[in-house]
């Protein structure tokens, strides 16, 4: 990668990067690794970017896909290396964040499906739903029925804390 | 007052300091540990497979009542066991504390040498031990006699011809297995090195 493609095309959007890493790891390790796969896998498939939708699109789409792919390799591996999972076990990951709220909703969102996780980062970051259902591969009424329904969810696992 | 999951993310990232990306020069650190690590676990996995088959191999020849020719192809194959093992040990001397791009330069060098030195061993010993082991296995037979018969010309030209196509062989099997089980993992290796020499020079 050139320095030169970093610090035009991927560290103005860093944050993004990092807002999307944070939701999918739990400690600091895993989200350097993720971090680290998703500017690869951005520089390596700069040439497949069509000007058609924002250069900030496609850093959702890759930042997404490549943590949810980790997520889902995580997972297996975990099933593989132990006979059961302690379901109960969240992990609830490092206090990333000064603002304790913050905090508080990333434990839930971490709580949340793969997908889900997507749907409502997507959203938080203000992206419209035509676009966050490009991004997803779903139509905009289908993201707007899963937003009303991962938004109960997550009032559910802040009930008491934040609400 | 009923704070909304919106108004959280808002305020919250608008405080937020700890939004700093990583370093660049961090960035290719991590990605070549866990390819290393990678192809020393399948380096691993794949000598220790040698153990179960010296011992099937050895289990197949006494049980045909070949007993010397068992002994020999699996001390055979236990020594190669040994020597890969020799060989990857090697490569956990190298120093991890030089820098990542020094580090895999060393590290491809040596994976280069293991594979020339491996090609030459496939190329030369594949065809001794075969003939060496068809020798054993067919030593007082019919079909031992019938090659004796041969005008010695011939013997040479027929043992000389079947040299030349196993070395072919093992070499194209060696190198057809290492694609197979390494050629993914080694192509990710030059990858990075690639991309690190990009950003030295850019």
């Amino acid at each position: 990668m050139s320095k030169d493609f970093y610090t035009q095309f991927i560290l103005p959007f860093a944050g993004i990067i990092i807002k999307i890493c944070r939701a999918y790891t739990d400690t600091e390790e895993d989200f350097q690794d993720y971090y680290q796969e998703v500017c690869l896998q951005i520089w390596n498939s700069r040439e497949n970017f069509k000007e058609e939708s924002k250069w900030s699109t496609w850093i959702y789409r890759i930042s997404l896909n490549v943590c949810m792919a980790l997520l889902k390799k995580r997972k297996r591996k975990q099933v593989r290396s132990s006979d059961y999972i302690e379901v109960q076990n969240i992990p609830t990951g490092e206090n990333y964040f000064q603002d304790e709220s913050l905090q508080l909703l990333y434990q839930a969102i971490r709580q949340l499906s793969e997908l889900d996780r997507a749907i409502i980062l997507l959203y938080l970051e203000e992206n419209p739903y035509k676009e966050i259902a490009s991004i997803i591969g779903t139509t905009p009424n289908n993201i707007g029925v899963r937003i009303t329904r991962i938004k109960k969810q997550l009032k559910k696992l802040l009930d008491g804390k934040i609400y | 007052m009923e704070r909304s999951i919106e108004n959280i993310w808002k305020k919250g990232f608008e405080a937020e300091t700890k939004l700093s990306a990583p370093a660049i020069s961090n960035l290719y650190k991590r990605k070549s540990g866990l390819i290393i690590q990678q192809i020393n676990s399948t380096t691993k996995k794949d000598n220790l497979s040698l153990i179960p088959v010296g011992i099937i191999i050895f289990g197949i020849f006494v049980f045909i009542g070949k007993v010397l020719l068992g002994i020999y192809l699996a001390i055979l194959i236990f020594g190669l066991f040994f020597l890969n093992r020799k060989m990857l040990k090697e490569l956990e001397t190298l120093n991890i504390r030089d820098s990542t791009y020094n580090y895999l330069l060393n590290y491809r060098k040596r994976i280069k040498n293991i594979t020339r030195y491996t090609t030459w061993l496939m190329g030369i010993g594949f065809p001794l031990v075969v003939i060496t082991a068809y020798w054993m296995f067919f030593q007082d037979t019919e079909v031992m006699s019938s090659f004796k018969q041969l005008n010695l010309v011939l013997e040479i030209l027929l043992i000389s011809g079947l040299a030349l196509v196993l070395s072919a062989l093992g070499i194209l099997c060696y190198r057809l297995s290492t694609k197979i089980v390494y050629g993914e993992l080694l192509a990710r290796l030059e990858n990075i090195l690639d991309d690190m020499e990009h950003l030295m020079k850019s």
